[in-house]
Order: structure tokens, then C-alpha cells, then sequence
């Protein structure tokens, strides 16, 4: 038997004793084996690995002055395109992911809030998202990514902030997503309202 | 009987008659699989998004008053998601993830307390941006937020819908530009 030369596809010689039978079998038994490889590669890219929470309510109550840690519930799961969401539940700001499958990561967030009471004129809202890498499990950091944006109360009743950040996850990295909060509203508290969206998903290979 | 692959690709057993039949069973199988992986390559290489523009008046509102973005020009539709001639403020998607990106400019106000941003996903408010503090006499405010969205239903409808807070007005939107990108289907392909 011979190959062709890049796909190396088996056909025969002429000195090769005859058995079309054979000879068909093996042929197709190479392409299939070159189109699994195919159709396995096209799908990885399709169908990203996605995770969605979304708050079907009033997530917590922040005080004014005071950075606090925020995050989804298991029950805002909107969807999953993997049986265990990327970002391990219920909590995200104490979770951690490792995936087998490094490639880069969007991480992201839409965050809504709204005064318990009444609005400080003016006031900051500040929200931030990290995401710490981490050679072990037992979480010696690593490396961080932060992003944090600052906004103020603009008089529209609910608050709305956006922040993403793009990230490579490593085969040897574990990482931990948190968001915070702060604002300076002296005047009541402030809530994380139903509606904030959280996301993660797998954008493609690192190279 | 013929055997076949993992695939599907038929061939013949050991012993059976190969003839013209053995040929073409195996060569339009792998037809078949090829044209299966020409849809997967061009959905990787391709992915359904769409664009759509108004350069002047996308919307005109007073303070507070809330309004959707509307749009006269298709820059690009790979899957169909606008028809502007029948519903200028939407795209209309099949169930799946998708990223959306939106821009404008916001002017003719004389002060602007905030303006608001928010998309909206079958009707509903799915998630937005808020822009506060601006103050001041106001002209030409650039504004621009993403975000992902899930459409869970069939032709579900995505819109930007924006209001502002602030004296003067009305406020006049111009140089909008919507963008949706699928991400994925909610189920594997």
C-alpha cells in the first residue's frame, strides 16, 4: 500500500495482491478518521463554553463607605453550555475554575443598583472585577487582572455599570472571579438589584 | 451488506463484490460528510452578526422620557436578524448567545444630570449602562456599552432603549450604531 503524500490516504500498488474489498475498507477508514477530526475541531470552536447568571432578584444591601464582595446565586443560572458552569456556584467571588481546556476567557458584567432610600447628590458608584490566576488549587496568586469602573448616581433610580475583562487561562492555572461594590450614597443604602447579568465564556484556543 | 465507518462511509465486507456500487456508495458518503463540514467551517469562520446605523435622529426625547434607538441604514446582516423597511429599532434572532455592542451620540441639551442605556431582550429590560455627573452645558455626549445576552425563545427581539435626566432637551440621538454578534446556539451543534 501507498499514501498520498499530506492526508496520507492508503491506496495500492500494483505489486499489492488484490482485495478491492480491503483496499476500500482502509481508504474509508482513513478519510473518517481525518473528517472526526474535523468535525471535532469545528465544534470546539462553535460551541463555546457559556455561562449566564442573571439576578432574578435584589442579590444584597451595601452600606455606604464599605467594599463588598457580591455575586450570583445558583438559582440565577440563565444558562449553561457545560453541565458544571465554568465558574463553579453559588458563590463566584469564592469559587474557583480550572479548565482543562486553556484558551482566552471573557469575563463580564452588568451590574444594576438602586438607593434603599434616599439619593446623595452626586455620589460614587464604583464597581470592580477581578480575576485571580493561580498555579495551584490552594490559590498562592499568581497573577490578577482588575478592572474597575466609577460611575455616579445620575438621578434615574436604578444605577447601571459594565465592566469585562479578557483574560488567558494557562493548563496550570486555577482562577477566581470576585466582584465588588462601593459607593459614597451617606444618604441610605444601596442595593445589587435583580437584572445585574454575569458571564463567562471561552473565546478560543491561546494559539 | 456493506460495512461502514463511524461516519457513516460505507464499504464492502471481505469476500463481497466490489463493483461500481462500492464506489459510489463510499464516494457519496464522503460527499455528504464534506458538505456537513463546509456549513461548520463557514459558521467558524463566519459568525452570524448584523450592523445597523442612523447617522441623524435616532431618537428625539424630552427628560426622562424613555425611547427606543431607531435605524435607517443596514451596514451588514449575515443571518437576516434586521429588517429595517418593517421594524427600524430591532434586530430579531433565533434562540442563542449573543454579544451586542452599542454607540451614539447624544446632544442639544443645555445640562444632563445622566443618560441611560439599556438593552432589551422580547421587551423586557435584560441589563444596560448608565452615565451620570456629566453636568454642565452639554453637547455631543459619546456613549457606548456592550454586553452578552441570551434569546431563549424564537425571534426573540433585542432593541436599545435610552433615556436621559437633565434641563432642556429634547435630546436629540444621532450617529447611532447597534451590532449584535452570535456567540453560539444554546444547544451544541
Amino acid at each position: 500500500m501507498k499514501a498520498t503524500d499530506s492526508q496520507f490516504f492508503p491506496y495500492p500498488e500494483n505489486t499489492d495482491p488484490g482485495d478491492a474489498a480491503l483496499e476500500l475498507q482502509v481508504l474509508a477508514e482513513s478519510v473518517d478518521a481525518k473528517l472526526v477530526s474535523e468535525f471535532t475541531d469545528f465544534r470546539s470552536v462553535i460551541n463555546r463554553k457559556v455561562t449566564v447568571w442573571r439576578a432574578a432578584a435584589d442579590l444584597q444591601t451595601i452600606p455606604a463607605n464599605s467594599v463588598q464582595t457580591f455575586s450570583p446565586l445558583s438559582s440565577d443560572l440563565v444558562y449553561s453550555s457545560v453541565s458544571d458552569p465554568l465558574v463553579a456556584i453559588p458563590d463566584w467571588s469564592s469559587s474557583v475554575f480550572s479548565d482543562a481546556d486553556p484558551g482566552y476567557f471573557r469575563v463580564g458584567l452588568q451590574l444594576a443598583t438602586q438607593t434603599v432610600g434616599a439619593v446623595t447628590a452626586n455620589s460614587i458608584r464604583k464597581l470592580t472585577l477581578s480575576i485571580f490566576l493561580s498555579n495551584t488549587a490552594t490559590f498562592q496568586i499568581d497573577s490578577t487582572e482588575v478592572v474597575t469602573v466609577e460611575g455616579y448616581d445620575n438621578g434615574l433610580g436604578l444605577q447601571y455599570q459594565f465592566c469585562e475583562i479578557l483574560t488567558a487561562v494557562t493548563n496550570t492555572q486555577y482562577s477566581k472571579v470576585t466582584s465588588d461594590f462601593f459607593h459614597t450614597n451617606v444618604a441610605s443604602d444601596v442595593n445589587i438589584k435583580a437584572t445585574t447579568v454575569f458571564w463567562v465564556y471561552r473565546v478560543c484556543d491561546l494559539d | 451488506m456493506p460495512g461502514t465507518t463511524s461516519l457513516g462511509i460505507r464499504y464492502p465486507f471481505q469476500g463481497e463484490t466490489v463493483d461500481q456500487a462500492s464506489w459510489q456508495n463510499m464516494a457519496v458518503d464522503i460527499d455528504g460528510l464534506l458538505s456537513q463540514l463546509d456549513v461548520l467551517r463557514s459558521t467558524t469562520t463566519a459568525p452570524a452578526t448584523a450592523s445597523v446605523f442612523r447617522a441623524s435622529n435616532s431618537a428625539t426625547l424630552a427628560t426622562t422620557v424613555t425611547g427606543n434607538l431607531t435605524f435607517d441604514t443596514e451596514n451588514w446582516d449575515t443571518a437576516g436578524y434586521a429588517n429595517l423597511g418593517v421594524n427600524n429599532d430591532r434586530f430579531t434572532v433565533q434562540p442563542g448567545v449573543f454579544y451586542v455592542c452599542v454607540a451614539y451620540n447624544i446632544n442639544t441639551i443645555t445640562t444632563t444630570t445622566g443618560i441611560q442605556t439599556l438593552f432589551l431582550v422580547g421587551g423586557a429590560i435584560w441589563g444596560g449602562y448608565t452615565v451620570g455627573n456629566i453636568g454642565g452645558t452639554t453637547t455631543n455626549t459619546n456613549v457606548s456599552t456592550s454586553g452578552l445576552i441570551v434569546a431563549q425563545a424564537v425571534n426573540t427581539t433585542v432593541q436599545v432603549q435610552v433615556r436621559w435626566n437633565g434641563t432642556g432637551g429634547p435630546a436629540v440621538f444621532d450617529l447611532a450604531r447597534f451590532i449584535i454578534i452570535k456567540v453560539r446556539d444554546l444547544v451544541n451543534v
